[in-house]
């Protein structure tokens, strides 16, 4: 038996997770949360996090039943986030690895990602959309990689429709785009927005400022409502992304499509997902907001499967960085 | 005609499907003599406000490579009210990714027939550039190689233009090449080399590759930025 403990916090979110052998024994988390109108600033995070690391740490171990004595690995996510967030979490992980005399381990947060979807799901060899606040790509797995067929040019989808929140006052409370979904729910007239897609790489930052423009513009006018901006943008996004990930999987002739990443717990995305999946005879994979949204146990469960293949990290090694690609991981554990 | 029988279809069965790219289902049916395969915009699951230019366009586009000598599938009829397009299959055909992954499969095969081959690409891409057509999803399932009996070496046939439309910007002909060279790289590991023989017999047809060529790096850097935080 492997017993992997993770610790996350390359964002808003701080999390501590444990897995043992592919079961998620504890996976306790806290976001830090901006009123509205603000975004999180990496030093704020970092504070945050620094504030509540430990609560965590000791709620995962409590909720789990384990004594440090049962960790195998301290596996911690090494990039790509922000710096200080990361600095933060890595130096907690750095710590504990040495009190309890056990080895230390960097992660790839999008690899985290991946592999606690194909925990969770029993996915075999999807297609993976990977969507959050920070990054978007079209991954397939060829050759001991992630490899990135599809990818934004500019910013994440998240990233976009947290700016677009930002705008109209949406609160972040869940999170922006929990609150854009429901408000999406509402919407009825479809506002025409740029579509921007580029073979499998997709756009956002045209659309952000087309609506960050236009917004309070059309809302003051009565023009259209605050429900029907969420609603367009929402449709708009997830089309592009389910047609650069149908592009990928036509390319690739694969017949799965796993989601995972925050904005991947939105049900409007499945469904659209599930859609063009079923048109296609090929089946969908996703998860809930637990496992999608950043949290301690993928990391763990990334950590797991690196550590069983026998990898570790030095602490002279255990350093973090903000830049940190999906295909710059060997992938060790897979055929 | 056609299309009635498209409509009808509790009398006949449905035509087997070929392929399915994004925009479009690729059926084939036998009711002509020639073989050819029908190109039918398919409805998604979204606001359906994306699919009507399709078909004229496609039309268009293939139109346009004809005059210009670049082989792509031939139209024979166009169906407005089912939304349909009679094109030639290209039979006796593989995909360039089937091509690359059977030559990568026995190493003993010299590859001196895949640098001639990406030499050739690069010219065709390079003449479909100066006539300002922008494929827009360039990959390696997207050109095909013909092989009829008749030919010495294999055909290539552009196909898929979903995405496609004309500009003469260096712009969109540049991330035209950087889709190319993202979809190539992820697909087929290790063939930097071909991509680069590819991108050099490009640089000598294309009329404004200096332009184009500049745009392309620009645009690999913008790609530099992408990895951040999640």
């Amino acid at each position: 038996m492997t017993v992997v403990i993770g610790f996350e916090g390359s964002a808003n979110k701080i999390g501590v997770g444990i897995i043992s052998d592919g079961e998620v024994l504890s996976n306790p988390r806290r976001t830090y949360i901006t009123p509205p109108g603000q975004g999180f600033m990496p030093s704020d995070t970092a504070r945050h996090h620094r504030a509540v690391i430990l609560t965590v740490l000791k709620e995962a171990l409590e909720q789990a039943g384990l004594k440090p004595a049962d960790i195998d690995c301290v596996a911690y996510t090494k990039g790509p986030g922000m710096g200080a967030p990361l600095v933060t979490v890595a130096i907690v992980a750095r710590t504990v690895a040495q009190l309890w005399g056990k080895p230390l381990l960097g992660v790839n947060h999008c690899i985290g990602h991946i592999e606690m979807g194909r925990l969770i799901t029993k996915s075999n060899n999807p297609t993976v959309l990977y969507v959050s606040g920070g990054n978007t790509q079209v991954i397939a797995y060829l050759e001991r990689r992630y490899r990135i067929f599809g990818e934004t040019i500019d910013i994440a989808v998240g990233n976009c429709l947290d700016r677009f929140a930002r705008v109209i006052k949406i609160s972040n409370d869940p999170s922006p785009g929990y609150n854009i979904e429901q408000m999406a729910k509402k919407g009825t007239r479809y506002v025409e927005l740029p579509y921007t897609v580029k073979g499998m790489d997709v756009s956002f930052s045209g659309i952000l400022s087309f609506i960050e423009e236009a917004a309070n513009k059309m809302l003051s006018s009565g023009q259209c409502t605050a429900e029907d901006l969420c609603f367009s943008l929402q449709e708009t996004v997830f089309a592009m992304l389910v047609e650069t990930t149908e592009r990928a999987m036509a390319h690739c002739g694969s017949q799965e499509v796993l989601i995972v990443g925050g904005v991947g717990c939105n049900q409007r995305l499945q469904e659209m997902m599930g859609v063009m999946c079923k048109e296609r005879g090929a089946k969908l994979f996703a998860t809930d907001e637990r496992f999608c949204i950043d949290n301690g146990a993928m990391i763990a469960q990334a950590g797991w499967e690196m550590f069983r293949t026998g990898r570790v990290t030095e602490l002279e090694d255990s350093w973090i960085t903000q830049r940190y690609r999906t295909d710059e991981v060997e992938v060790t554990w897979r055929d | 005609m056609a299309g009635k029988k498209q409509a009808k279809t509790h009398e006949y069965a449905p035509p087997p499907l070929l392929r399915q790219s994004v925009r479009a289902k690729l059926v084939g049916t036998t009711s002509f003599e020639n073989n050819l395969s029908i190109y039918k915009s398919t409805s998604l699951c979204v606001v359906n406000f994306l699919f009507v230019r399709l078909q004229t366009d496609v039309v268009h586009l293939i139109i346009i490579f004809f005059s210009t000598g670049i082989s792509a599938p031939v139209v024979y009829f166009v169906d407005y009210k089912y939304h349909c397009i009679f094109l030639e299959e290209i039979i006796c055909s593989l995909t360039l990714r089937d091509h690359i992954n059977s030559i990568e499969q026995c190493n003993s095969c010299a590859d001196q027939g895949l640098y001639k081959l990406a030499e050739r690409i690069g010219q065709i891409l390079a003449k479909m550039h100066n006539e300002n057509v922008i494929h827009g999803d360039l990959t390696t399932s997207n050109i095909l190689l013909r092989h009829r009996p008749e030919d010495t070496e294999p055909e290539l046939v552009l196909i898929d233009f979903g995405l496609s439309y004309i500009s003469a910007l260096p712009e969109d002909k540049g991330v035209d090449l950087f889709v190319l060279e993202k979809a190539f790289l992820s697909t087929h590991p290790n063939t930097d080399m071909l991509f680069k023989t590819l991108l050099k017999s490009y640089t000598a047809t294309s009329k404004m590759s200096a332009a184009v060529i500049k745009k392309l790096d620009e645009v690999r850097l913008r790609g530099r930025k992408r990895s951040m935080m999640g």
